[in-house]
């Protein structure tokens, strides 16, 4: 069931009368929990049966640690769990990547195998809720969580259908407790949450759809096109991947905020970041900060010397590629944001001051922009082959200013527009609801246009969320 | 409170801003520039009609084309002209006319008889080619079957399928019933019916209308009937978006990524009426040659659902999928249409089938149908 989509609205509206309807915020629960399940089942009613598992199986593994006092057997439990999900997501994930490479390897050296193809069907939503589980009993085994015992607390947390599919992925500290108490369904979320599901519906509708047919012609064509539509569609799929995805967690969010519930911010204007570890507290928040708790920091972190901490870097970027996709160009993506980290971690910030700053900034940022951008070249491609074609041309050409793209449509381009004003007086005032200091006209001009173009954006084609793929 | 006032307020100014700035007013003479056209896509069928009427030199232009009637194919050429030895006739929509229009250039001794209609779907064609029967015998019949259009075949004429810009004429839809077709015709069958009943929304034009929510898939009174809602800018971008996501035609005979579906009654009439004009030219003695036109994103599909078909009854085609990829997007000009190198790969492999053998033999050779 796709947010913007007329079934999504039909189905928000009954939930929310009824939700409204029931005061008792158990029953309420219940009534979330059931409908989160049938939004999941929407997709594929197969795929219940495997969430049913994995909340099943992190509830008990958590409830075991939370009552074992021996260390030994608690880290066990842990790593039990631990071992247990991750075969879970690398089976339905992982699977046929693993066989497919491990064939080709094998035919580069010379032996013939079998082609083998195994039939699965990726469940929706699956890298989401495994890192939420294991964040879970990892957190309960760390003592830095108490263990709920309402079962229907947890399958909530876990099933909660805005974040279910393309996350936030929430640490349960923050979502659990809102889940375990009486909520308030005020004015004030109400209009909050209106406005986050117009922003997304504009930020996907607008842009990342009317972009979409920009980004395809010029990387689904057979022949590799010249530099300057290379450029030119890198800057769309970074606009539509942007507005897609964070459009996703606005309707999340704001879906969320109708029932009283504050799901975490997952993007934080990150094309102004002038560096990548910077660009990482930005993008994808959810997922970055997951990584550094659970992986990167287990490995040590930056507490075993210089050496240690890029390899950890690297290897925590590596397997964050890895997460986006079953594909090696996903794992190259990877790779180079580590090498961006670690690359960046070896230069001394340069010093200015007044004037000067704001001018090294602008550049720092539009450089480190050039950066991303060429990142999302690997992350975009179809294939390594692609990656490769794409890199000669832009850096050996032929060099000419034709542009063959294919033209995005008016709202798109209006909406872009909007969209850059918008996010610059965000970032420069550092919140998000900085429009809640403007007159009422003024805040009604902003609703007003955002209103307008999503309805002009309305004939767009409409594309699948890109992280629902993930 | 004050805030959702005053937005609505706003959305009131935009709607008659748009409105005043790029309204086009029916009595002005200059063309309507592009942020024109596009302010008017969402306005109702019955609206863009009394437009278009009002402007025969230009939006009005397409209010003529398409209309099977007997006039108008008399006006056709009827036999191979002076250094030509062939006549060629086709039945289908711009995609067929190009590659057509391409191999007669290529080949300079073809003669094109060309009967169609914009996006025309293969009911369109069959009736086209079943009441073309004044004409001489073609040497070769060529039929273009378009994949945008197979959906079509729902439709009544081309005023839903093509909203933005409706076509008026109208054609039959096919039922298969017992293993045979049977057609049930639009009342308006003509040009001048229709600019007669439309001009006084007569008591014709009702019981069209009522025929056309009986039997047409893709009507919707909301979409068709002009009304004063016409005149929000608002609205019609709310229609044009309603529309655009809306897909009656396609979701009768199509699922994306998976292709046509053999099991809807609309490709089982399309299978019936491709062997029915296999039969009916060999009894003229006429060679047919179907075009399988994909169309962007259609991948192999119309080959995957028809080849069978048209194997069995021994009707030779030719697919564009042999000589590019529907799912490239460099084989597509922005208007949708086919680019020129890539038509001109069509065309040279349609010449080729019309040159091969003598014109009269109608069993191809197993080296013909699937036209490598």
């Amino acid at each position: 069931m796709n947010f913007a989509s007329l079934q999504f609205v039909v189905f928000l509206l009954v939930l929310f009368a009824a939700y409204l309807l029931v005061r008792r915020h158990e029953t309420q629960n219940l009534l979330l929990l059931g409908a989160s399940y049938y939004f999941y089942a929407c997709w594929d009613v197969r795929f219940l049966l495997l969430i049913w598992l994995v909340t099943g199986v992190s509830f008990f593994a958590a409830r075991a640690v939370s009552r074992q006092e021996d260390t030994t057997l608690r880290k066990r439990y842990v790593t039990a769990y631990a071992v247990f999900v991750l075969c879970v997501l690398g089976y339905f994930k992982y699977a046929n990547f693993f066989i497919e490479s491990a064939q080709k390897l094998l035919a580069l050296l010379g032996l013939r195998v079998e082609p083998l193809h195994l039939n699965i069907i990726l469940p929706a939503a699956i890298s989401f809720y495994v890192f939420e589980s294991l964040c879970y009993v990892i957190e309960v085994w760390k003592g830095r969580l108490t263990h709920t015992t309402a079962l229907r607390h947890y399958a909530l947390f876990i099933a909660y259908f805005p974040k279910l599919v393309a996350g936030p992925i929430e640490r349960p500290a923050v979502l659990l407790p809102q889940l375990q108490r009486p909520r308030i369904v005020s004015e004030d979320n109400l209009t909050r949450g209106l406005f986050l599901i117009l922003l997304g519906l504009f930020k996907k509708i607008v842009i990342a759809d009317g972009l979409a047919p920009t980004v395809n012609s010029i990387f689904d064509r057979a022949e590799t096109p010249g530099p300057v539509d290379i450029v030119v569609g890198v800057y769309a799929f970074a606009l539509q991947i942007y507005c897609d995805f964070s459009g996703y967690t606005d309707i999340a969010r704001g879906v969320s905020k109708l029932f009283g519930i504050e799901l975490s911010q997952n993007f934080r204007f990150p094309y102004f970041s002038s560096n990548p570890s910077e660009f990482w507290r930005r993008w994808h928040m959810s997922l970055s900060s997951w990584l550094r708790d659970y992986l990167y920091v287990p490995l040590g972190g930056n507490r075993l010397g210089a050496f240690r901490t890029k390899v950890n870097l690297m290897l925590t970027m590596l397997l964050g590629g890895l997460w986006h996709g079953a594909a090696w160009n996903y794992v190259l993506w990877g790779a180079y944001q580590g090498a961006l980290l670690v690359g960046f971690g070896l230069l001394t910030p340069a010093q200015a001051n007044g004037p000067k700053s704001m001018v090294m900034r602008v550049v720092t940022t539009f450089v480190f922009f050039q950066l991303v951008c060429y990142g999302w070249v690997l992350f975009r491609a179809r294939s390594l082959a692609q990656v490769h074609e794409y890199t000669a041309a832009l850096f050996t050409g032929p060099y000419h200013l034709q542009v063959t793209a294919a033209q995005p449509p008016l709202a798109t381009l209006l909406g872009v527009s909007l969209l850059c004003f918008y996010d610059l007086l965000a970032y420069r005032s550092g919140r998000a609801t900085f429009y809640r200091a403007w007159a009422p006209a003024l805040r009604a001009a902003l609703f007003a246009s955002l209103v307008f173009l999503t309805l002009m954006g309305m004939a767009n084609a409409r594309s699948a969320f890109i992280y629902f793929q993930f | 409170m004050k805030v959702a006032l005053w937005t609505l307020v706003w959305l009131a100014a935009i709607d008659v801003g748009v409105n005043l700035a790029f309204g086009i007013s029916p009595a002005s003479s200059n063309s309507p520039s592009a942020l024109m056209r596009y302010f008017e896509y969402g306005r109702s069928v019955e609206g863009k009609l009394r437009r278009m009427v009002a402007d025969p030199q230009g939006a009005g232009l397409i209010v003529g084309a398409g209309w099977i009637e007997a006039d108008k194919l008399k006006a056709l050429p009827d036999k191979a002209a002076d250094g030509a030895d062939l006549m060629v006739a086709v039945y289908g929509q711009s995609f067929a006319f190009m590659a057509a229009k391409e191999a007669a250039k290529q080949d300079g001794r073809i003669t094109l008889r060309l009967v169609g209609g914009p996006s025309a779907p293969p009911n369109h064609s069959f009736a086209a080619y079943q009441s073309d029967t004044a004409r001489s015998p073609a040497d070769v019949v060529v039929v273009g079957v378009l994949s945008s259009s197979v959906g079509r075949m729902g439709a009544l004429s081309g005023l839903f399928p093509t909203f933005e810009n409706p076509a008026p004429f109208t054609f039959p839809r096919y039922r298969l019933s017992n293993g045979r077709l049977e057609a049930e015709w639009p009342l308006i069958r003509s040009e001048a019916e229709f600019r007669s009943a439309f001009a006084e929304r007569s008591p014709l034009w009702q019981q069209f209308k009522q025929q056309l929510a009986r039997s047409d898939r893709g009507y919707s009174s909301f979409v068709f009937d002009e009304s004063s809602l016409d005149n929000s800018s608002i609205v019609r971008l709310i229609r044009r978006g309603w529309v655009a996501h809306r897909q009656p035609y396609d979701d009768a005979v199509y699922k994306a990524s998976a292709g046509f579906r053999p099991d809807s009654p609309d490709m089982k009439s399309l299978d019936a009426m491709l062997v029915e004009m296999g039969r009916q030219s060999r009894d003229r003695k006429e060679r047919l040659i179907v075009l399988l036109l994909n169309t962007k994103g259609r991948s192999d599909y119309l080959r995957a659902a028809l080849a069978p078909g048209l194997e069995k009854a021994g009707i030779e085609y030719l697919s564009t999928s042999d000589y590019f990829s529907a799912n490239d997007p460099s084989n597509f000009a922005p208007d949708l249409h086919y680019t020129n190198a890539a038509n001109i790969r069509l065309s040279s492999a349609l010449l080729k089938s019309i040159r091969r053998n003598a014109p009269d033999s109608s069993l191809p050779t197993s080296n013909q149908v699937g036209g490598r």
